[in-house]
């Protein structure tokens, strides 16, 4: 019996013990909820949080948005094109074929266009590196009386649509002349205009009115002003002139801001179609992508007949819209693929070039 | 006698042949360094030997022949200051600039504007007589009539055109509302990808993607098409679309048709935003990094939130590139609206003087909502001074 009162005791003692517990537990639980620095610490914590699940949300949308696009072109241009009404297939082709990728590679004419473009858009984008750079620099570093108007001046260019200024632009390098120089060698201005002659593209980036050059200055300008003056003074001491100052210890400083107003240059150079179309660069026999692509709908019937790819596609395909359009998404996939790939290596420099421009108001 | 002391007489032959041997060896040997030398160096010094005889001669020659300007250099750039000097390279950093904004910006305005006031008027021979102020109009029954009014090509482009002026308002409405929401969304996603979070960098850089799709030409060959994007959508096939087929999903799902138009609309809506606020982000993600980090410290020890210091720090300090957004907004939203290809069909036909007028209108018009959104804006902008 007494074994068993104690045991009984014993289960009294255990139980209120953690009575006793479960009330200290909720005790602290509570003087913890009630404590300013506690509950700030939590508010804070709990807000960390949800933003940062807020975040996480929003950010995966928006890249899935973006992404997606990308990803159904892809898998649209590996389906073949016999496929193309078969309402079971969503996303993962039933066969795989290059099909797609075949035909709108010879309409874009593709290794001719993609060298011609490559060609245009690095000489493009080195001359509008330099020219805008120079000018940033200038802008910030050498300051004189009236620079910042003049800076305003040209930022001005950038307000005003390029077509108000392309009958003129078309009619000067139509009459290509320097102050009357050409004219009185060859008789006449130079043509600067038509199949092949990419020439006024250069000028143009040169001078400092490429696309958007105006963007590209104000950023130089931002990133020279953000660097220490004493970078110039201690070069000035060194006995450094004013180019030896900004060639050798100013520019190697700017590699991100070069890299990020390159990207630019090159791309919009690249996706250009308003000035190629204006100075009617392109034609079969100088293709540039962006020319090709845009008059891809129109020629298709036409190249499958005369590229002997007639055989490849079924016969009730050939004049289906959804083909047409199949092509066209495929084509236009072609044309930005190299970008995309020239953008992978460059990214991270891009980004960081982004955080290193420092643009202060 | 000693024989020894005489020099020994050399025969002709011998004398040949030790000529001979002596040349073969000197040869034996510049084969032998050219064929050791790597190839560039080769070439390069078959090619450099011309030039190095006979570079110095040029170099003095054009030493000699630019005494007046090293004497003018002397004279002039050599007395001034190290900052005259450095105004001196300005304007030689410059000039291409100058140059191009006078012969491609000053020059094509000024002419643009002469001929928004004239008509183009075919000649026979080709090429066309621009004529200031005087306008001949067709009737359309053969007889023509003469106006003499300076801006007869702006009443044509306002009144007469049936579409400009709609699409000029069209364009205006949607530049506004395009200028909200592009930079209120581009400001809160520079300040999200602006936290440190994992992947960053990737997310980063799929952000900035849109700057490379957003193709005017890619735009503008897949637009044809778009009927039949719409119509492989309701099909149910919807594998052509741009955007995920969100609209059949919903619809499975039983959702009542007003919420889904209205969430198909915002994904469009969403996806157009994405893809035209690059540069936007960029701008503001820069401007972000630039604000001093020890206002954030102070703000957390005080106690304030991230929300609160968004307000009170990041949108303040970031205030001033709102403007350059802003204006940046303006033109490009301007330069995608449908009013182009209005403007370019009078190009088509030759209608110079007309096409010039509109372009001036239009510009007008961006200038004048970008005149009163800075005018807006100045009111709360906050400028920091260090």
């Amino acid at each position: 019996m007494t074994n068993k009162t104690e045991k009984k005791l014993a289960r009294k003692e255990r139980i209120e013990e953690l009575k006793a517990q479960a009330i200290e537990t909720y005790e602290k639980i509570r003087a913890d909820l009630k404590n300013p620095v506690r509950k700030a610490v939590r508010a804070r914590k709990v807000s960390l949080a949800s933003s940062r699940l807020i975040r996480f949300v929003v950010i995966f949308g928006l890249s899935f948005v973006i992404i997606f696009p990308l990803f159904q072109q892809l898998t649209l241009a590996l389906r073949h094109p016999n496929d193309i009404n078969d309402p079971l297939i969503v996303w993962i082709p039933e066969t795989f074929s290059f099909l797609n990728f075949k035909i709108a590679g010879t309409m874009l004419n593709y290794w001719r266009a993609l060298w011609n473009n490559i060609k245009v858009s690095s000489i493009v984008m080195v001359l509008q590196i330099a020219s805008t750079a120079l000018a940033g620099y200038a802008f910030s570093k050498l300051r004189f009386k009236g620079s910042e108007v003049l800076f305003w001046i040209i930022m001005i260019t950038l307000i005003v649509p390029p077509q108000t200024l392309a009958i003129p632009k078309l009619v000067f390098f139509n009459n290509f002349d320097i102050f009357g120089i050409i004219k009185l060698i060859k008789g006449s201005g130079l043509n600067l205009t038509g199949v092949g002659k990419t020439s006024s593209f250069y000028i143009m980036a040169a001078t400092g009115q490429g696309i958007r050059a105006a963007l590209f200055i104000y950023l130089f300008k931002q990133f020279f002003r953000g660097l220490p003056v004493e970078l110039d003074e201690s070069a000035q001491i060194d006995g450094a002139g004013v180019f030896r100052t900004f060639w050798s210890v100013m520019l190697p400083n700017a590699r991100g801001v070069m890299i990020t107003v390159g990207l630019f240059a090159f791309v919009w150079q690249w996706n250009d179609v308003y000035f190629t179309r204006l100075f009617e660069v392109s034609d079969t026999a100088y293709p540039l992508l962006t020319a090709q692509l845009s008059q891809i709908t129109e020629r298709l019937p036409h190249y499958l007949k005369t590229y002997g790819m007639d055989s490849l596609v079924s016969e009730d395909l050939r004049g289906n819209e959804y083909f047409v359009s199949l092509i066209s998404h495929t084509a236009a996939f072609l044309m930005m693929l190299p970008l995309l790939i020239g953008y992978l290596f460059v990214q991270r420099h891009f980004v960081e070039g982004i955080e290193r421009t420092g643009i202060v108001g | 006698m000693d024989n020894n002391n005489v020099p020994e007489k050399v025969s002709f032959s011998e004398k040949l042949k030790n000529a001979l041997l002596s040349l073969l060896s000197t040869i034996l040997l510049a084969l032998k360094k050219f064929f050791t030398l790597p190839f560039f160096v080769k070439v390069g010094k078959v090619i450099a030997w011309p030039f190095v005889k006979v570079w110095p001669y040029i170099k003095w020659f054009l030493h000699k022949i630019s005494f007046p300007f090293r004497w003018l250099k002397k004279k002039t750039y050599n007395n001034l200051s190290h900052q005259g000097k450095k105004v001196v390279w300005s304007f030689i950093f410059l000039s291409p600039v100058i140059i191009g904004f006078l012969l491609f910006f000053i020059y094509p305005l000024i002419m643009s504007a002469i001929y928004s006031i004239s008509q183009f008027r075919p000649l026979p021979e080709g090429g066309f007589d621009i004529v200031i102020g005087e306008f001949i109009k067709e009737n359309g029954d053969g007889t023509t009539t003469v106006i003499k009014d300076l801006f007869y090509n702006f009443k044509v482009a306002l009144q007469e055109n049936r579409h400009f002026p709609v699409e000029l308002v069209n364009t205006i409405k949607n530049t506004v509302i395009d200028v909200f929401v592009i930079t209120i969304f581009s400001l809160l996603v520079a300040v999200m990808l602006n936290g440190e979070f994992k992947g960053r960098g990737i997310v980063r850089a799929i952000f900035f993607l849109p700057v490379i799709f957003n193709s005017e030409a890619i735009t503008q060959a897949l637009s044809k098409y778009q009927h039949v994007d719409a119509l492989l959508n309701q099909m149910g096939s919807g594998a052509l679309t741009a955007v995920f087929n969100l609209e059949m999903f919903l619809i499975n799902a039983g959702i009542p048709n007003t919420l889904i138009t209205f969430l198909t609309s915002i994904t469009t809506a969403i996806y157009r935003t994405i893809s035209y606020s690059g540069i936007q982000i960029l701008i503001f993600l820069a401007a972000i990094q630039s604000v001093p980090g020890h206002l954030y410290e102070a703000a957390t020890i005080e106690g304030a939130t991230q929300y609160e210091s968004f307000w009170k720090i990041t949108l303040p300090m970031v205030s001033p590139m709102i403007m350059t957004v802003v204006v940046f907004t303006v033109v490009d939203s301007f330069m995608r609206s449908p009013i182009n290809t209005v403007i370019n069909t009078t190009f088509n036909q030759s209608n110079y003087g007309l096409n010039a007028a509109m372009n001036w209108i239009y510009m007008g018009a961006t200038i004048i909502l970008l005149v009163i959104f800075i005018g807006l804006l100045s009111k709360v902008v906050f400028y920091y001074d260090e």
